[in-house]
């Protein structure tokens, strides 16, 4: 059995070895195919291949400013665009719709500029084709990014503007800040100095006053010692003079309390003589005592060292309490807090945008689109992988059976399985040769990408080449003659190919077509590699579709067999 | 194996054993019988004719006993194997010429005979060797490496009855070997056939030759409608349906009315510008009456022929003359 396989399996090498129609569309047709539809479609998806793309617009600058000169220079240097400058509107206009050379015509109108710096909302002018609307379509795209862009940097020349401004009014707001912190300094240490003066003003002036004091009190004291002792002299000679005099009193009292003690001793001797009578006579007059203290009177001698004291005590004067008026104060400077203007809070609103960012985390850009050969190389291969399982396997059995080998093999020691399977591995492995051939072809030719691991490409591919093996015996089981084959086998593919996102992102299908995708193999391998090649995904994203489509082949093997062992073997 | 007295081509007789033997094989396809009850046996040495018209199901017996079709009824022993239960085995003893050239056209002579003898079991070296020693008897030596799709009809044909015998196969059976092949082809691939049955293989040859089966089989059986009509040597088969010669003549002018009155029913045809007329003869011997009475009534004998009964009139008379279409 292993060596019929394998028999078989050299045999087919060589049948398809020899068979340059069939490499051809193997291996050559499929490049042509992909080169035509990648290079055809490259401007609707929008990614850069590895080949310039440019389509032609037509360009009139009316209004010679900043934007226009933008516009032109962006579409000037972009690698996708071809510039025809026009003369006027109408030879734009021409250029598109008469002539058919431009994709479509721009017109940047008169004024743009100063209408898009004073805020308004100018429009650019579009003559489009019809006809070419997804290449319109995507030249818009790149359009309505440009005009963002030229929007954005208005707004962020404005923002700048606004920014630089507030910057220089919070410039100004500084310096006058830092001009009243410096005033305010200024007047707090005015303040203090004055305070200070006024300390040793008030010193200054105690001093003085002090001194002043000391040489009034020094001056009163001298011309109070000099008075004293002059008025001591005139007191002390006063004092004698009326010590003299109290002298004479004192003398004279004393002679007169001698002269009283002589009265009474007369009267006393005259009532003595007027017997009885001596009642009538009338008391004689009281003499007035002579002042008790005359006698001990002795004037104290006059101490002006008391005067003296008071006159020094009022004369010594405590020092005056000198206190200079206060300063009035330096009222605060109060500057207000000046709020930071910066971008962020810059009052023109900013222009919504987005980019793109891959799951790589790489940011693709705005319009970031992907390399149409990263769906084309993938799709084509898948259906030519397929056709080639038609000619290969579906017609390959006709061929056989028509040849009459297949007779003769049936007839063999072999059993007919190993026919089969050695048929089927050997297209299996030319199927999964073919796709590693296209997608290294696709990867020299047009730049394709080949994902994080390009070694797990090899899954789907050796996926969908097993299942389309087994469908090619599906098909050569459904059809009895390779006229009939070939345009049901060839219908079949074509519709898996397409509903299965071959040619087309699936997504451009409509929901009830994506729900019938789910039971074709060609839709899970081109899940798979566009998640390995476009979406950037690990390889671990391709095991399931690659499950799912081994899961089909597993299917079509077992219905292919039953069918062809019916049909073969009849 | 049973042996059983077998006369060769070169008339020699000898104890032999059936390679091959049918029992009852029927094959229906639907209500139609392809093949019903038919039953057959060749013996080594032995060169089996299978004769019949289209449709008559020689295809479809040769691929029951082939074992690529299996029959709805019936057994077929290769060698004393039952092809059924051992078909591996018992294929190895079998080698099948298709009608059609089942051969790979893109690769050489010598890649398809190393093919089909290695799928047949031989080990490379074998099959080299067979290889190289059957492509000098069928005379493609000279073309080894060649891509067969640049052979002649005649080269394919012999490379395909090679392509069967690659493996010295015990029973070989050969479905119109010489379809569309120029004598010189065809003269090769008798010598072939002939000597394989020398060597001791069971042939059984389907052709619709007459002269094919005449020269190569010692026996033929005629089927039709999946019928087994007839059976036996070619002689017997000529005697069985009881042919009678006759003579065709042409002349320059056109033969009277009774003119061959007396030797039997003549009757008349036209042939462009000439006249001529046919008649069945009692006896061979009658002939020269026949022309000379020609001479007279047609004024010249322009030209005669005589047709000796054979394998084709035996052929006719038992399948009829109504035409068949393969079904």
């Amino acid at each position: 059995m292993i060596r019929a396989i394998f028999l078989t399996l050299g045999k087919e090498f060589r049948l398809i070895g020899r068979d340059r129609v069939g490499l051809f569309m193997l291996l050559v047709a499929p490049i042509a195919v992909i080169a035509a539809a990648g290079f055809s479609l490259a401007n609707v998806y929008g990614g850069q291949t590895s080949v310039a793309m440019k389509s032609e617009i037509a360009f009139l600058d009316d209004d010679h400013g900043a934007v226009g000169r933008a516009i032109h220079d962006a579409l000037a240097d972009s690698k996708s665009v071809d510039l025809i400058v026009a003369a006027n509107r109408a030879d734009a206009e021409a250029d598109v719709r008469q002539r058919k050379q431009a994709v479509l015509a721009v017109i940047v109108p008169a004024g743009t500029t100063d209408s898009l710096r004073r805020g308004e909302n100018p429009k650019l002018l579009l003559y489009t084709d019809p006809v070419k609307y997804l290449q319109s379509a995507r030249i818009e795209l790149m359009l309505a990014e440009l005009a963002r862009s030229i929007s954005t940097a208005a707004t962020h020349d404005a923002r700048a503007r606004f920014a630089a401004e507030s910057a220089e009014l919070r410039d100004q707001l500084e310096h006058a800040r830092s001009a009243a912190d410096r005033a305010r300094a200024d007047a707090e240490k005015l303040s203090s100095e004055s305070e200070h003066e006024r300390a040793q003003m008030a010193t200054h002036l105690r001093t003085e006053v002090n001194d002043s004091m000391a040489d009034a009190r020094a001056f009163v004291s001298a011309a109070l010692n000099a008075a004293m002792t002059r008025l001591k002299n005139e007191l002390d000679h006063g004092e004698a003079q009326q010590r003299a005099k109290v002298d004479e009193l004192k003398t004279y009292f004393t002679r007169l309390g001698e002269a009283q003690n002589q009265f009474r001793d007369w009267l006393a001797k005259l009532q003595s003589l007027a017997g009885r009578h001596a009642s009538d006579i009338p008391p004689p007059p009281a003499i007035p005592e002579p002042p008790k203290d005359l006698s001990a009177f002795n004037p104290p001698p006059i101490d002006l060292s008391t005067y003296r004291a008071q006159f020094e005590r009022a004369i010594n004067l405590p020092p005056p309490h000198i206190e200079l008026p206060r300063m009035p104060a330096i009222p605060a400077i109060q500057i207000p807090d000046i709020p930071h203007v910066g971008l962020a809070n810059a009052s023109i609103p900013g222009a919504l945008g987005y980019t793109e960012i891959d799951l790589g985390g790489q940011e693709v850009g705005a319009v970031g689109g992907f390399n149409a050969f990263d769906l084309q190389v993938p799709g084509f291969a898948v259906t030519f992988l397929l056709i080639g399982m038609l000619m290969g396997v579906s017609l390959a059995l006709l061929d056989e059976r028509d040849w009459g080998t297949l007779e003769r093999l049936r007839s063999v020691a072999a059993p007919f399985s190993a026919t089969l399977a050695g048929k089927l591995f050997a297209r299996f492995v030319v199927g999964f040769l073919q796709m590693v051939v296209l997608f290294a072809a696709g990867w020299v030719l047009f730049g394709i990408s080949l994902g994080r691991a390009p070694a797990a490409l090899m899954l789907p591919a050796a996926a969908i080449a097993f299942a389309g093996a087994a469908f090619g015996l599906v098909v050569a089981g459904v059809g009895r003659t390779r006229d009939a084959v070939l345009p049901v086998g060839a219908i079949v593919i074509m519709t898996m190919a397409a509903i299965g996102g071959c040619w087309w992102p699936i997504d451009f299908e409509p929901q009830w077509m994506r729900q019938v995708a789910l039971a074709l193999p060609t839709t899970w391998a081109m899940q798979a590699f566009n998640d390995l090649m476009i979406r950037q995904l690990p390889a671990a994203s391709a095991l399931v579709p690659s499950g799912i489509d081994v899961g089909f082949g597993i299917l079509y093997l077992i219905a292919g067999i039953a069918i062809a062992r019916r049909r073969f073997a009849a | 194996m049973k042996p059983a007295e077998v006369r060769h081509t070169n008339g020699m007789v000898a104890a032999a054993a059936e390679l091959i033997c049918a029992e009852g094989l029927s094959k229906w396809y639907g209500s139609r019988a392809a093949v019903d009850g038919l039953s057959l046996a060749a013996r080594a040495g032995e060169i089996v004719g299978l004769l019949g018209p289209n449709g008559a199901g020689k295809t479809t017996t040769l691929s029951m006993l082939s074992g690529v079709i299996a029959p709805d009824t019936g057994s077929v022993k290769i060698g004393g194997l039952d092809l059924a239960s051992n078909p591996i085995v018992a294929r190895r003893k079998l080698g099948l010429v298709p009608q059609s050239i089942a051969i790979y056209p893109t690769l050489t002579a010598l890649e398809n005979l190393h093919f089909f003898g290695k799928i047949q079991g031989l080990a490379a070296n074998d099959a080299a060797r067979c290889a190289s020693k059957l492509l000098e008897t069928v005379g493609l030596s000279d073309r080894a490496n060649d891509i067969v799709v640049g052979f002649s009809g005649g080269m394919k044909r012999r490379l395909n009855l090679a392509c069967g015998m690659i493996h010295s196969p015990a029973v070989l059976l050969l479905d119109e070997p010489t379809v569309g092949v120029d004598p010189q082809s065809r003269g090769r691939i008798f010598e072939i056939v002939e000597a394989a049955a020398v060597s001791g293989t069971a042939v059984i040859y389907s052709t619709h030759y007459m002269e094919e089966v005449e020269r190569l089989c010692c026996r033929v059986i005629l089927i039709d409608h999946g019928h087994v009509v007839a059976g036996g040597t070619t002689t017997e088969l000529i005697a069985l349906a009881g042919s009678a010669p006759r003579i065709d003549v042409m002349t320059r002018d056109e033969l009277k009315p009774g003119w061959c009155d007396g030797i039997g029913r003549a009757v008349a045809f036209a042939d462009g510008a000439r006249f001529g007329a046919s008649l069945e003869l009692a006896a061979l011997d009658q002939a020269p009456e026949v022309i000379r009475r020609a001479e007279r009534a047609g004024g010249e004998v322009l030209e005669v022929h005589l047709h000796r009964p054979n394998l084709q009139d035996a052929f006719l008379k038992l399948t009829g003359h109504a035409l068949r279409d393969s079904q």
